[in-house]
């Protein structure tokens, strides 16, 4: 029996396609491009994988989404086929339980699944990593992320409302994809920091809870920018502060440049913000430490004494650092979607020659 | 007129109805071990603890096991699955958002496989998702109890105490059903069901 995806015939022009997926909940309601037999050939012809073959099963509905199933996806969100790899590697990430998209794709929280590519793989494709990489104009950028929440939804079982009960959802549930911008970052890649050689090509998924903007033009020496970053990472209403977690640091080039210069290694960098990215026990309200704080974070962590301040990450291990972004004094701090989940990184298969 | 031949984008979940685990009968029930799951949500505390009283009234020889989860938004996990591994009954409570209600499911369903009867509570907006989570695990029948999410527009997590000891011992004789009643009359009533059923607590709201 084929495990391949049904066709279907429809009668009419183009945007009679359209509205059909529309109506039947099909797409984040955007336009799709039509996943012609053609076009989802073009797409499984860059992979070398077999189409019936199953990735791992996305919850809530458990269903295993087969490489036919994600490429249809990757069609309608508008890949070109050579993203295709990196779209199957992603949603191999997603799929992974410590991600936790069992909880992701039903939560409350606003959280989205950030897509992070790194190596060769990022320029050949051109996935922005410079100036806008989080905004709109970037196909490699928009097309990726747009196709694995596709996934998501559409074999994953995530519809909005019904399934996916966030209370407001976010614009980065549309599509969250960057490259890191190694060229420009005085640190090791991420990629590298977690063990894979420099001319490997991964993807990572991390959950963000938001993109919130770390302005500093001002400050000279990497003590004074981090003291920028300790006040706006540690807040009573970040998810990470109730929840632990890992949370995400995008240090823009020029802020990345000024702490390295001052010796700072990312080791350093962590340490430093997890000693003074604190919450202090009193800004707290009761109930929150009674029921949340004191039953997520580490019990070493408890205190009565509302001077002590509890870090925004459980450990400065926790913390993830990252370089991405063009010309400008601003950085961004992601909370993430805390304890239940943490990113997961993943190998980009070569493409097929 | 053109025509076009697509894809369709979706694929179907498998689903399932493996059987709940077997009830006594609230006759055959002596001296009950009943496990207390809190997943750590406000006022989940106060709501079970109302809850133990009810039932320490029916059971007068009842014991109780009582486990708080970690965080509500992952599962019981191992520690917490030997804890409560020699209950007879278990309340689940309470799922009262997205990510901790399909966690009370996951681990609502962890215990019936395990054998103990478990009523599982959740509140109103996320008991379509529940059920649909349910089924995906291939355990269609999980009984759930649903509460409304919010009195006079409070949510569950945020109502003074004595509200929320009212609202425990209005749904009591939804949980004993639950943990008492025949497996197959259980799953004939959760099946597929995602209502609200403790009429009390309906005219209550």
């Amino acid at each position: 029996v084929s495990t391949l995806q049904p066709t279907l015939t429809i009668e009419g022009e183009a945007d009679d396609v359209l509205e059909y997926y529309m109506n039947h909940g099909w797409t984040d309601g955007l336009p799709v491009v039509s996943p012609t037999v053609e076009l989802v050939e073009r797409m499984l012809a860059a992979a070398d994988r077999d189409p019936e073959e199953t990735l791992p099963p996305l919850p809530p509905s458990r269903t295993a989404p087969t490489v036919h199933a994600v490429a249809v996806n990757a069609v309608m969100a508008g890949c070109r086929p050579e993203y295709f790899p990196v779209v199957l590697a992603a949603v191999e990430a997603v799929a992974d339980p410590v991600l936790d998209l069992y909880g992701l794709q039903a939560t409350t929280s606003p959280v989205a699944v950030l897509l992070m590519v790194n190596g060769p793989i990022a320029a050949r494709l051109q996935i922005n990593s410079m100036g806008n990489c989080l905004g709109p104009g970037f196909r490699a950028n928009a097309t990726i992320g747009r196709a694995v929440q596709l996934v998501a939804l559409n074999v994953g079982g995530g519809t909005p409302q019904t399934m996916d009960k966030a209370t407001h959802g976010q614009p980065g549930k549309f599509t969250l994809c960057f490259a890191e911008n190694e060229q420009d970052s005085p640190w090791e890649p991420w990629h590298v920091e977690h063990g894979f050689a420099l001319d490997a090509d991964t993807v990572t998924a991390i959950s963000v809870t938001g993109t919130q903007n770390v302005l500093d033009g001002c400050s000279k020496t990497a003590r004074e920018l981090l003291q920028t970053f300790a006040s706006s990472c540690a807040h009573v209403g970040a998810q990470n502060a109730q929840l632990g977690g890992w949370p995400l640091i995008i240090f823009s080039p020029e802020h990345a440049q000024i702490i390295a210069r001052d010796g700072y290694t990312k080791t350093d960098v962590k340490q430093a913000l997890y000693e003074q990215s604190r919450v202090p026990v009193h800004q707290y309200p009761a109930d929150m430490l009674r029921y949340k704080v004191f039953h997520n974070r580490p019990r070493k962590m408890w205190s009565d004494d509302p001077g002590v301040g509890l870090p925004f990450a459980d450990t400065a291990e926790d913390v993830n650092i990252v370089v991405a972004g063009g010309a400008g004094p601003h950085s961004v701090f992601c909370p993430s979607f805390g304890l239940p989940s943490s990113p997961v990184i993943r190998a980009i298969s070569a493409a097929r020659q | 007129m053109p025509t076009y031949v697509v894809f369709q984008p979706t694929m179907s979940s498998a689903g399932g109805a493996e059987p709940l685990a077997s009830r006594k009968g609230v006759d055959a029930i002596g001296s009950p071990h009943i496990g207390l799951l809190c997943n750590s949500k406000a006022n989940a505390d106060v709501f079970l603890a109302e809850i133990e009283q009810a039932l320490l009234r029916r059971f007068p020889a009842a014991t109780f096991s009582r486990h708080t989860k970690l965080t509500a938004s992952k599962a019981l996990g191992p520690v917490g699955e030997t804890e409560l591994r020699n209950c007879d009954m278990i309340v689940n409570a309470f799922g009262d958002c997205g990510s901790c209600s399909s966690w009370s499911v996951h681990d609502g369903i962890a215990l019936e496989r395990a054998g103990i009867p478990t009523a599982t509570v959740i509140t109103e907006p996320f008991a379509y998702k529940s059920r649909f989570e349910a089924e995906s695990l291939g355990f269609g029948d999980l009984p759930l109890v649903v509460l409304p999410h919010t009195w006079d527009k409070t949510p569950l997590g945020q109502l003074p105490d004595d509200a929320v000891r009212s609202i425990s011992a209005a749904v009591y004789p939804e949980v004993e059903f639950i943990v008492t009643a025949s497996a197959e009359d259980v799953a004939a009533a959760y099946r597929k069901n995602v209502d609200v059923r403790t009429d009390s607590l309906t005219a209550a709201r």
